[in-house]
């Protein structure tokens, strides 16, 4: 019996929390439809507050805002026919700009250490050839 | 195929929109100016930055152009459906990363702290951050209804249509959130006042850090 009467106590307190928040109706009103004490609730109505207070909306920069709306209305995205063959899963998205320069800047850098890796390994070769032939 | 010129696409209902966009990238635009903000406030309380707030945006709404075929309004609004993709792909997010949400404290600053003094910057900044890692201890769930209901001030109806539970379990889970985040901050309090000097015995105990927010 007890914890019924708990359990319709707390769905009293959780309506009064909840319409609070929701502004529906003065927070005495609240307390007198439920039939709750302030008491009972003071410090999370508190917190409500302070999280109302709090939490403020953000929003995104304009550019970023454009630069999505351009990438949609082109369609790309959706149209890639290699997302059409693959899974979900392994769809490929069009990456950020700030991810394009990065992969773009780590590709020249590969590319070039390879080029010297092989540059190296030639000239190296080259030298061994030469030694030999003076040698022979 | 060429599109008629006489939709009203700012006029048009969500349904009307989704029904268009199967085939016209313009109504799709317009669904996506009505809910990228919303969309992104709630990546950004997610995920605690700019950056990553915007990928995974961009994602949410790339996905949602993919199926946009597939999606049908059995009682789900488009909205909700949105925020649901949002949901998921954070969720992914974080489980894929495993990371610790940092906080960047400058994200935190609003407009309205510019014109304030820097000590009281530097309060009301400590007061949101302690707010904020309290917020993020919480389950996936519970942080996605304090982000619903303060960020995005949603009603208990709209938050049950994207969470999928009734009005009366939303109440139920907003109460039971509450009361996690007050033990929540009230343990913070604790921790930071176990560290206090206790040799000043004529001071009062300060109330739980929670209750000097708002001074």
């Amino acid at each position: 019996m007890d914890s019924v009467s708990n359990s319709r106590s707390d769905r009293r307190i959780a309506s009064v929390l909840a319409d609070y928040a929701d502004g529906i109706a003065p927070l005495d009103t609240l307390l007198a439809q439920y039939q709750v004490s302030y008491s009972e609730i003071a410090d999370l109505v508190a917190l409500s507050d302070l999280l109302s207070s709090k939490l403020a909306a953000v929003s995104p920069s304009a550019a970023f805002v454009e630069g999505l709306y351009a990438d949609l209305a082109s369609g790309r995205p959706v149209q890639a026919w290699y997302n059409r063959l693959l899974p979900e899963s392994l769809h490929l998205y069009p990456m950020s700009n700030r991810m394009m320069i990065a992969a773009g800047i780590g590709g020249i850098t590969l590319a070039f250490l390879t080029a010297r890796s092989l540059s190296g390994r030639f000239g190296l070769r080259h030298r061994e050839e030469t030694s030999r032939e003076a040698l022979a | 195929m060429t599109m008629p010129d006489t939709r009203d696409y700012g006029q048009a209902e969500d349904t009307q929109l989704v029904l268009w966009a199967r085939n016209d990238p313009e109504a799709f635009g317009e669904l996506y100016r009505r809910y990228i903000t919303k969309i992104y406030n709630y990546v950004y309380y997610r995920t605690n930055n700019h950056h990553d707030a915007e990928d995974l945006t961009a994602r949410v709404f790339y996905r949602a152009m993919a199926h946009i075929d597939s999606y049908t309004d059995r009682g789900i609004p488009f909205s909700a459906w949105l925020y649901r993709i949002a949901h998921n792909l954070v969720a992914n997010w974080h489980r894929d990363r495993g990371r610790r949400q940092i906080i960047s404290l400058e994200d935190y600053v609003g407009d309205g702290l510019r014109g304030e003094a820097p000590e009281h910057q530097v309060v009301t900044l400590e007061e949101k951050h302690a707010l904020m890692e309290a917020i993020k201890r919480l389950p996936e769930e519970r942080q996605q209804l304090i982000i619903l209901k303060y960020v995005e001030r949603m009603s208990n109806a709209e938050i049950g249509t994207i969470m999928d539970r009734t009005e009366g379990a939303v109440k139920s889970l907003y109460h039971r959130t509450l009361l996690a985040l007050r033990r929540e901050l009230s343990s913070d309090s604790e921790d930071s006042e176990a560290h206090e000097d206790s040799s000043n015995e004529e001071s009062e105990t300060p109330p739980p850090r929670w209750r000097r927010f708002g001074r």
